[in-house]
């Protein structure tokens, strides 16, 4: 409680001076970014025409000096501070803004700090407001104790929902008053999750980097030093054997990058539970930390993939309510949790829920499997005859064989779907070789919608999706009578709950 | 507050499956014909203007795609008739409910506790006939928002009073 009263927030401040350096390098960083190509070609060319190069550089100089000033000045033109129930936040060097956010807008505060940031141990400080206008303010640098106490000075001051505040009294006694870490991994476990990442995803961002490093260099005219690399290519590919290696060697590539990236992006990653809401904080170079507020949080998902499975780890999200704009930045994700942490996170958020099953855990209609392998067998009929019909026999194989995959992939998809409806919660089970299920409060639901295709309109078969604020769920090929009566149960629950969806 | 926890009947709970729903206004059909016709005249004078423009080989190519302007045409026009059929809304005392489409069917309800916002919006066609749009917005995303379309004006306007009396009289409970 002392340390608030250390900042006085209604003084007009500006960030701290490493703001200034941040924003420099935040400059540099796009000029880069935007400009590597020419950059290379500039560098490369060293032969002739001197000239051109030294008045390219000029001019890039000259850019960022400028950007430098301008960033310089605007620092200081930059000032924050809080009026009666707003946060204030003043620029411009010419043209002044003034942008006020008022308290009770207020969704979540998160902090950023980038390597930059740690050298210097201040924080970024990120703050997400509701209001379609999607709108976000971030103060690029503050030091670690004032952005720790002016979070907790905006999240004491926002006013709580009369609603909520009614339901919260109660817990206010239960919920415990010092954080409590639910998960927390260590180095061996930070392996454990690069390794049972999903390497066929990290092959495909590898791939794609390549060819988008090759587009770029070609647009500038260095084509011709790639294509003098790629010569070999030719011959190599077409040994059998040497493809067989050089896919082995690729997915040795795939492997380490997830490693590292994990490595990376998840050091230190803890998950901890606060008065009213998680914090999880993560990363090596770039920390980021993040937290979501119980009343905020719309469904919770875990999921797992083959992988996964084997050693028992799973990956949980906590979608929040959020304004369209920033819809997939409001989902906290939390890799490497076990099953006791998986229940841990949902005893917290359900703890008073009533788990009286009104329909037990049941699987979905097996049309959801034949629809899906009706449509693929057609598609691959066409194209299958048609690779007959001109002998391409190679490409024949590869289809079958995808065919093959995908009718297998979609009966495992239908034998693991199912769902159950308890009194205040409605769970969808999912997953083909990995598993993915899906838990939401039946209050939080914003909308039913109930479809049919033609498919199913004479099998009276009808699928059922429940919005929330924080994305969709599915209940595919049920009997259309229980999706009617799960519709009308669901919209009761809605229209006669007294509790606030956010 | 006090603490109630009566079993539910869930047979007996209003029931989606007997609502019964209000079809739209008769000149919403007349307005999907009217701008079908425009926009079909339009890709026919496109076609007529290279038509002009082209070789006497590749002119005998202009009729297949003339045939196929023509098969879009008809099949567009049979979609307006049914499409209109299907179209159709109702109201119960806590949600608005609003059901289209043939061959894939979809009716959403949206309960009025959940309304973020309403709008009532007018194209120059539907301001001829006199007829708006009424938009209705939740949080959950634009997929589950509801946009009723081919209504008297006077109607929508009311329609959206309403869910906004609702939204507030909901909020004071």
């Amino acid at each position: 409680m002392e340390r608030k009263s250390e900042f006085n927030f209604t003084i007009p401040r500006r960030q701290s001076y490493v703001a200034i350096l941040i924003i420099i390098i935040a400059i540099f960083r796009r000029i880069i970014r935007q400009l590597w190509p020419l950059l290379l070609v500039v560098f490369l060319n060293t032969k002739g025409t001197g000239s051109t190069s030294d008045r390219i550089l000029l001019v890039l100089a000259s850019l960022g000096l400028i950007s430098g000033i301008l960033s310089i000045i605007s620092f200081f033109k930059y000032y924050f501070y809080v009026d009666e129930d707003e946060l204030i936040v003043e620029r411009g060097i010419i043209r002044k803004s003034r942008t006020s956010i008022p308290f009770d807008r207020i969704q979540t505060i998160n902090f950023e700090q980038e390597l930059v940031h740690r050298l210097f141990n201040v924080a970024k400080l990120k703050i997400d407001t509701a209001g379609s206008s999607g709108a976000e303010l971030s103060l690029q640098a503050l030091s670690w104790p004032m952005a720790n106490a002016l979070k907790s000075y905006l999240l004491e001051k926002k006013p709580q929902n009369k609603k909520e505040q009614l339901f919260s009294d109660e817990e206010e006694s239960i919920d415990e008053v010092v954080e409590h870490e639910i998960m927390k991994v260590d180095f061996p476990s930070l392996l454990k999750i690069g390794a049972t990442e999903n390497h066929l995803r990290s092959g495909l961002l590898i791939i794609a980097f390549c060819f988008w490093v090759y587009d770029q260099l070609e647009e500038v005219g260095l084509k011709s030093y790639v294509n003098d690399m790629n010569i070999g290519w030719q011959s190599i590919a077409s040994s059998l054997y040497t493809m067989l290696i050089l896919l082995v060697f690729f997915g040795v590539i795939a492997f380490i990058y997830s490693l590292i990236r994990i490595t990376f992006k998840y050091y230190d990653l803890k998950l901890v539970r606060e008065k009213s809401g998680f914090k999880v904080s993560y990363g090596l170079l770039n920390r980021k930390q993040t937290s979501a507020q119980d009343t905020k949080i719309q469904t919770i998902s875990w999921a797992q993939n083959w992988l996964q499975k084997k050693v028992g780890l799973f990956q949980v999200f906590l979608r929040q309510a959020s304004s369209k704009e920033v819809r997939t930045a409001k989902s906290i994700s939390v890799p490497g949790c076990d099953q006791r942490s998986v229940d841990e996170i949902q005893q917290y958020l359900l703890r008073d829920t009533d788990f009286n099953a009104l329909i037990e855990k049941t699987p979905v209609e097996k049309h959801y499997f034949w629809y899906v392998a009706r449509n693929y067998t057609i598609a691959y009929a066409l194209i299958a005859g048609f690779m007959i019909y001109t002998s391409s026999w190679i490409q024949f194989t590869a289809a079958s064989i995808f065919y093959l995959y995908f009718i297998v992939t979609s009966w495992f998809r239908y034998e693991k779907k199912g769902y159950s409806l308890f009194n205040q919660v409605t769970a969808i089970y999912g997953g083909a070789y990995g598993a993915k299920h899906t838990v939401l409060e039946n209050h939080k639901i914003q909308t039913v919608q109930l479809k049919q295709s033609w498919y199913q309109l004479r099998r009276g078969l009808a699928s059922l999706e429940i919005s929330t604020a924080g994305g969709n769920i599915t209940l595919p090929f049920i009997k259309k009578e229980t999706a009617h009566k799960i519709m009308n149960y669901l919209l009761y629950r809605v229209e006669s709950s007294q509790k606030a969806w956010m | 507050m006090s603490f109630e926890n009566v079993q539910i009947n869930v047979e007996e709970l209003p029931a989606v499956e007997s609502i019964a729903f209000l079809p739209l206004e008769k000149p919403f059909r007349t307005i999907g014909i009217i701008q079908t016709i425009i926009f079909f005249i339009g890709a026919l004078s496109l076609v007529s203007f290279f038509y002009f423009n082209a070789d006497g080989d590749e002119k005998e190519y202009f009729l297949y795609g003339l045939g196929i302007i023509v098969l879009l045409f008809l099949l567009r026009i049979i979609a307006v008739f049914i499409g209109f059929r299907f179209k159709a809304y109702a109201l119960r005392q806590k949600d608005i409910a609003f059901r289209s489409g043939w061959l894939f069917r979809s009716s959403t309800i949206v309960p009025f506790k959940r309304v973020q916002h309403c709008e009532v919006t007018q194209g120059p066609l539907s301001r001829m006939f006199g007829l708006a749009r009424l938009k209705i917005f939740t949080a959950g995303g634009s997929q589950s928002d509801i946009s009723i379309p081919g209504i008297k004006l006077e109607k929508a306007k009311q329609l959206k009073s309403f869910i906004l009396k609702k939204l507030e009289h909901g909020e004071e409970e």
